[in-house]
């Protein structure tokens, strides 16, 4: 081992050679790190946890004025119960983006918003009485997509005579409008009883870090939720022809596209990292972009980014105010949104997380 | 002496009939063993079989090795077969057979599915395969008993010299495949990797410096084309074995790459003194009697298998070469890149968007990958084009069989981003990729790469 200081001094000599170099070629020196650990709580404190306060104060509403209309079913009530419906479904879309901890484990989603509903089943399970809404093949009579069923269905004034005519009817949207309270507790109370500790510790950069989850949540609720299930699916993306009975509250006129909107904003406040109050803004994935100086021909990513949220919203602007009787008319409109929501696709699963070394899965890969 | 190259009259048939001790080989022999029954273990507990061979619906086959498949809730048994026949050549049990079984269920595992295709499986599985032409069950085995006398033996180079060849041609390659413009002058893709291992303890903060990913782009490439020669020099191999080890538990740092780190130590151990590595075994296993130090006897390699281990040492001189018979940049296409040691070369992340299209009714819609891929497989079809062909042809299948379109049409629209470039359109939108084979030719529907790569 006589050979070993002569060649270590060779390797010092050469690492200073080489350092030295590139920092007088480029002349940018990083003198502080990212502070992740700032975003994440900025995440948990001002962005998803009031998210969640507000959908459960939302939930609570709903609920209350259920009750009210069962306790005193008349059309003040119901136009009551309507309201807190579709203001507690809009809320919802600013919290279904972020399926992690809490929410992954609860399936918050599954039990919350799968549609289209399977009003045949539905109407069997009210006939049945069968209140165990746990299994995955309940999925989809229940939530937000069955309550729109109950309260709307294909004809406002029939469903209004149904509920107040037939007992069971009302009691299973009671049952809904409890369970949705639950689970949406559950979730706001996990948050802010330790999850919300357990998510801004875990900085690291592994498949298990919360940056590495979120980031993975947020590019696939866009792409899966979002694109594909608000506009895609309907517009007959994936069916050669328009599935008009696939839109997001498809019995209640002009919620579908408030929805869409509500969801939209909110996955563009999150990259650009608007408190939810909106009176604020924090670290996020559009500063962690930047920071890293991540440019895509000339342009920062994150603009290009977000110049095509705002694209998306001008082609948003051009949709017809009801999904359902405009998709039956012209889909375009729907296909030209859909092709803005796409190009975002890439730029946030292609570029942005290779930017950000997100990891899509744990296992062994070498990079070839 | 053995070394090449020591005195001016070197030749190399001289050479090739040297003698070196078996303790060499037998002590590669049980840390490569040993090593690979950790490793399926570690496949097995890590529920990499559940999640990599049974829960995905489609796998992704070799060009002519579609018959290899997983087999199900079996496939478990396979890997109980490749722990236990790696387990029998750690100790030298039936050692042909355990040796031609490792080398045979390995093999079969890697072919069953190309989404987890690495480098390191394919150096295992050329090691195994090698393994089961040496003698490396004459002596400390359970075939031949644990008596410290059997380690007179002695094998020629002509033996050694595969092994060694392997492992210098592993990194010489590697070191090749580095001298491009992206890895030299761009840093790339450490410059992307290395600022997300901001975490580390000591190093994590200087690892978003761009003279960092510079350092380690150059010091890697200098390190893979140099440490085969200094490995072969008695006077540079004490610094080269520290190299390797540092090197590698490095890369074991900052890297998803399993085991491979190991292997690479162990294979540079090979490279040690032959007499040390006896004295060492002789410590473990008692001495060697008196009166039979005077007698030893020297294994040579038939020359039939000369010529084989010729032609196998030819044959991986040359296939990693073969990509120059497809025109553009390989990178981009991919076209030549597997089985050629290009290792953590490129960053790349791309989509892909299939449309199928009645061409009765010419009704057409997009396909949800993920109904049929996991993720991974999905991450890794959007970049590779052979992917891009097998999983085309197989929604054609099941859009034919399942949903009856007759003769469906399958388009594939993906962007790909390679080693931070922007994402670019990947593949002709407008090729019916259905009609189009399977095979070796060059895929004219790759678009081309806007940038240029300089370098091997």
């Amino acid at each position: 081992m006589f050979g070993l200081g002569r060649y270590a001094g060779l390797v010092l000599i050469l690492s200073t050679i080489l350092s030295c170099k590139e920092d007088a070629g480029t002349g940018q020196q990083m003198t502080d790190d990212f502070d992740r650990a700032s975003m994440l709580s900025f995440w948990a404190d001002e962005v998803i946890i009031p998210a969640y306060q507000n959908y459960h104060g939302q939930v609570l509403n709903f609920q209350q004025a259920t009750k009210n209309f069962q306790l005193d079913p008349t059309e003040q009530n119901l136009q009551y119960m309507r309201e807190a419906y579709a203001s507690a479904y809009r809320s919802w879309q600013w919290v279904s983006i972020y399926a992690i901890g809490p929410a992954e484990s609860e399936q918050l989603l599954n039990f919350t918003n799968i549609y289209p509903c399977d009003t045949a089943e539905l109407n069997q399970a009210i006939i049945q009485g069968n209140l165990s809404l746990n299994l995955p093949s309940t999925f989809d009579i229940q939530g937000w997509p069955a309550i729109d069923y109950l309260i709307y269905g294909n004809d406002p004034t029939t469903a209004y005579q149904s509920l107040v005519q037939q007992g069971d009817r009302l009691s299973f949207l009671m049952y809904l409008a409890n369970r949705l309270e639950a689970l949406s507790k559950t979730v706001l109370e996990d948050w802010q009883n330790g999850y919300r500790d357990t998510f801004v510790s875990q900085q690291g950069s592994g498949a298990d870090a919360s940056t590495n989850k979120l980031i993975n949540d947020f590019v696939y609720h866009y792409e899966k939720e979002l694109r594909a299930g608000k506009i895609g699916i309907p517009a007959g993306v994936f069916s050669g022809s328009v599935l008009e009975s696939r839109v997001e509250a498809v019995y209640s006129d002009t919620l579908s596209k408030s929805l869409f909107l509500e969801g939209l904003t909110a996955h563009r406040n999150f990259f650009s990292g608007l408190a939810f109050n909106r009176d604020s803004d924090g670290p996020s994935l559009q500063s962690y972009l930047d920071y890293l100086k991540i440019e895509r021909g000339g342009d920062l990513l994150s603009s290009r980014i977000l110049n095509q949220f705002e694209l998306i919203q001008a082609k948003a602007d051009n949709l017809p105010n009801i999904f359902k009787t405009g998709l039956e008319n012209n889909a375009t409109p729907f296909l030209e949104t859909y092709d803005a929501l796409q190009q975002n696709v890439i730029w946030l699963k292609v570029d942005m997380m290779q930017a950000l070394n997100v990891r899509v899965d744990y296992v062994d890969a070498d990079g070839d | 002496m053995w070394m090449p190259m020591a005195t001016k009259s070197f030749s190399w048939s001289t050479w090739l009939n040297q003698e070196r001790s078996i303790a060499t080989l037998l002590i590669f022999r049980f840390a490569f063993g040993l090593i690979m029954t950790i490793s399926m273990l570690r496949f097995w507990l890590n529920g990499w079989i559940e999640k990599l061979y049974i829960e995905p619906d489609f796998h992704f086959s070799y060009l002519g090795f579609e018959w290899v498949k997983p087999w199900g809730e079996w496939t478990y048994l396979l890997f109980l077969i490749c722990g236990l026949s790696a387990l029998g050549l750690a100790l030298g049990l039936k050692y042909r057979f355990s040796a031609t079984l490792f080398f045979s269920s390995f093999t079969y595992i890697e072919l069953m599915d190309k989404t987890t295709y690495l480098n390191h499986y394919y150096f295992v599985s050329m090691v195994a395969f090698i393994l089961i032409f040496m003698p490396a069950h004459k002596a400390l085995s359970m075939d031949a008993g644990w008596s410290a006398n059997n380690l007179k033996l002695k094998l020629s180079n002509a033996y050694y010299l595969l092994p060694f060849a392997l492992v210098s041609l592993v990194y010489f390659y590697a070191g090749l495949a580095k001298l491009n413009s992206d890895w030299l002058l761009r840093a790339e893709p450490l410059a992307t990797w290395l600022p997300g291992k901001y975490d580390l303890p000591l190093i994590g903060s200087f690892l978003e410096e761009r003279w960092v990913a510079y350092f380690f782009s150059w010091a890697g490439a200098i390190y893979d084309l140099s440490v085969p020669f200094m490995l072969w020099f008695s006077r540079s191999r004490p610094f080269a074995l520290v190299l390797v080890v540092v090197f590698h538990l490095l890369t074991r740092i900052l890297f998803p790459i399993g085991m491979f780190p190991f292997i690479m130590v162990v294979g540079a151990f090979l490279f040690v003194n032959a007499e040390k590595q006896k004295a060492l075994l002789l410590k473990v296993f008692g001495r060697l009697s008196a009166d039979e130090k005077s007698r030893h006897a020297v294994l040579r390699p038939a020359p039939l298998w000369r010529y084989f281990f010729s032609a196998f040492i030819v044959f991986q001189l040359l296939w990693p070469w073969r990509y120059w018979t497809y025109p553009g940049e390989l990178f981009w296409h991919e076209q030549g890149f597997r089985f050629s040691w290009r290792v953590m070369l490129m960053e790349k992340a791309g989509y892909v968007q299939y449309s199928i299209v009645d061409p009765q009714s010419g009704r057409r819609f997009q396909v949800d990958n993920r109904q049929f891929l996991t993720s991974f497989q999905e991450k890794q079809l959007s970049f590779q084009p052979d992917f891009i062909l097998e999983f085309a042809h197989h929604l054609a299948d099941y859009y034919q069989q399942k949903e009856h379109i007759a003769n469906p049409e399958v388009y594939a629209e993906a962007y790909v981003a390679l080693n931070g470039r922007a994402s670019q359109a990947f593949t002709d939108p407008n090729v019916n990729l259905a009609a189009y084979p399977r095979g070796w030719r060059n895929k004219p529907w790759i678009l081309d790469f806007n940038d240029t790569i300089y370098g091997l």
